[in-house]
């Protein structure tokens, strides 16, 4: 039986912009259908089960405000872009795709809230930045999704810049995929935090399209029981003098298990690139587990590159530093793992940064103790 | 204060302590000198409660407790202070937060009220002026991009901080200048006192010059091979470890 007959018909909203995207996805997904154990960019996660779920979208999950300078748009016809599997039926059974443009002054951030319900659900947003307009985009994943498979466009235009934080706390399934597009000298900075859920996958492809683009992309994610949360990004350096950096890092607990993918490729079309990437994890219980693979591809000479990947324990040394101060041992372990989310936490927008804080205190050994670590000192 | 008795000690299977024995009253400044290798490390270690060195025999006993049964945050709620040698650097944790955080748990497993934010600033200022260690130094992370040196009057800076019964400095004046240890010196003599017992140890005479000990101790493969005051360690300086053990055993 092909996927495309167990499909829901198309959904009862269908607006004709959604026209040619959906042949697209219709067409792929009759051809490749949804990732099994042997498609390689799934090979860690496994997505089999939904095989025998209900796909049928339910009632919308997204929630949003627009702050002055945003402005709902409607556009005739929306293009594909080369995504996988969950936006092709992301794209097969949106209701429509939500077109928002942010121009000139913006007043404050853009706040998108996706709440994962019992049903299936498939939000689609496409944001576009204008010319050298500003923009803070914050996107917060809650709730328990019998499946959220959520698509964003992100298109900056010259000179544009973005910071985008997603938090991505949904306790059921959330698959995701970020979609970026950036013209020149336009910069995209990404706060990623991924905190545990049955599965949390997130696909973010950052295009640096025109001359002189960069992107910074931050992530922290944390897995404990039997969580499963999956990383896979792909920076593109299209243009010259295109700079990307990327700082990954994350604690597996319990039988939790985290997968790391990214490539960096530098085109031939990318002279000048400078491409960093980095993913460290820790590793606090021997049955939880870490697949790690960050992956350069460079067809061009004048490239400053360097990637590197860790796993490793809670360095012993700084244990019994601190626990030699009478530091008692879940609080020094709470610390060192604390001061390990630090760094690709560090320069989100400080109001975000506390909410973050709570959520992954929450989760970590000596809670209390934690919190008021830095209570009143100057 | 501090009674050590045939300690026997091993690390990775290779013993390395060979039956020691030490006492230090309180009050008193002992230093242990010895060559490479000759276990002075590894007793700094196994007083503070690392893993990995296994005691196989003998027993340690301070302020009447049996300290080999506890784990290090006990015995630094005993009173236990170890000076490392190589300070760890603890980037995302600044210094004053870790500071804080190491007095109170101390104080409330002593059933002590603990510090508010005011009153442990008033003590951090009041005892960095002892290492002469700048404001600056103390909100930056834990030992994360600190000189040697600062490195060092870190460490002393919290020795004053938590006030130990039992200070353990494990060579404290490796890689300083002059300037620099005088400093740290100073910091450590002013820290001297009736009810504060100090093991000072160390690979050079010259430390000894600032920080003045009531006995020297010559520790080699393993043991405590010769004991006297402070002139000892001038002559193991001058004449070396060999030719003093082979006086002693005459």
């Amino acid at each position: 039986m092909s996927l495309l007959e167990t499909l829901p018909a198309a959904p009862r909203n269908d607006p004709p912009a959604m026209k040619a995207l959906r042949a697209e996805a219709h067409e792929r997904l009759a051809s490749e259908g949804l990732p099994t154990k042997k498609t390689e960019a799934w090979r860690f996660t496994n997505v089999t089960a939904l095989t025998g779920e209900s796909l049928e979208p339910g009632p919308s999950t997204l929630a949003f405000e627009l702050p002055s300078g945003v402005t709902r748009v409607e556009r005739e016809s929306l293009e594909a872009f080369a995504a996988g599997p969950f936006a092709s039926l992301n794209a097969a059974l949106a209701d429509e795709t939500v077109v928002l443009r942010a121009e000139g002054a913006v007043s404050e951030a853009l706040s998108l809230r996706y709440t994962g319900a019992a049903h299936a659900s498939y939000p689609r947003v496409r944001l576009e930045v204008a010319k050298h307009t500003e923009l803070t985009l914050v996107e917060r994943f809650e709730g328990e999704g019998a499946l959220t498979d959520a698509v964003l466009e992100v298109v900056l235009e010259d000179g544009a810049r973005l910071t985008h934080v997603r938090i991505q706390r949904d306790e059921g399934r959330l698959i995701g995929l970020v979609n970026v597009s950036q013209g020149r000298d336009s910069h995209y900075g990404a706060h990623v935090v991924t905190l545990g859920g049955q599965l949390q996958r997130l696909d973010l492809k950052v295009g640096l399209d025109g001359t002189g683009a960069s992107c910074d992309l931050r992530g922290f994610y944390a897995v404990d029981g039997q969580e499963h949360v999956d990383h896979h990004v792909k920076v593109d350096h299209r243009a010259t003098h295109g700079t990307s950096h990327q700082v990954f890092r994350g604690i597996a607990d319990g039988k939790g298990v985290a997968v790391f993918d990214s490539q960096a490729i530098v085109h031939r079309t990318g002279a000048h690139a400078e491409a960093h990437q980095e993913n460290r994890n820790l590793l606090l219980s021997a049955s939880a587990g870490v697949h790690t693979k960050p992956h350069l591809e460079i067809d061009h000479d004048e490239v400053i590159a360097s990637h590197g990947a860790t796993v490793g324990a809670l360095d012993e040394d700084s244990l019994f530093y601190l626990r030699s101060r009478g530091i008692p041992t879940e609080l020094a372990r709470g610390i060192l793992i604390h001061a390990f989310a630090h760094e690709p936490l560090a320069g989100m927008p400080e109001a975000l940064m506390s909410e973050v804080e709570g959520a992954l205190l929450e989760r970590l050994p000596a809670s209390d103790a934690l919190a008021d670590l830095g209570e009143g000192l100057s | 204060m501090l009674k050590i008795e045939n300690l026997h000690a091993s690390v990775d299977g290779k013993e390395i302590l060979r039956g020691l024995d030490l006492e230090i009253p309180a009050g008193e400044v002992h230093a242990i000198m010895g060559p490479n290798g000759s276990g002075k490390s590894t007793l700094s270690y196994v007083l503070a409660g690392r893993e990995g060195y296994e005691v196989t025999e003998g027993k340690v006993t301070f302020a009447g407790e049996d300290l080999l049964a506890m784990d290090p945050e006990e015995r630094a709620v005993l009173g236990v202070f170890l000076a490392f040698q190589y300070p760890v650097a603890i980037p995302g944790v600044s210094n004053l937060q870790f500071l804080r955080t190491a007095l109170n748990s101390i104080r409330k497993a002593r059933g002590e009220e603990e510090l508010n934010a005011a009153q442990f600033m008033k003590l951090a200022r009041e005892r960095a002026k002892l290492v002469e260690l700048k404001a600056e130094l103390m909100k930056r992370a834990v030992n994360h991009g600190f000189s040697g040196g600062e490195k060092k009057r870190n460490e002393i800076f919290q020795m004053a901080m938590l006030e130990p019964k039992l200070a353990i400095l494990d060579e404290t004046d490796s890689g300083l200048d002059i300037d620099a240890l005088k400093i740290v010196s100073q910091g450590v003599n002013a820290l001297r006192g009736p009810d504060r017992a100090m093991l000072v140890i160390t690979h050079y005479q010259r430390l000894l010059d600032h920080i003045v000990p009531d006995v020297v101790h010559v520790l080699m493969d393993g043991r405590i091979v010769h004991s006297g005051d402070k002139d000892l360690a001038l002559r193991l300086e001058n004449e070396g470890y060999e030719q003093v053990r082979a006086e002693a055993r005459a």
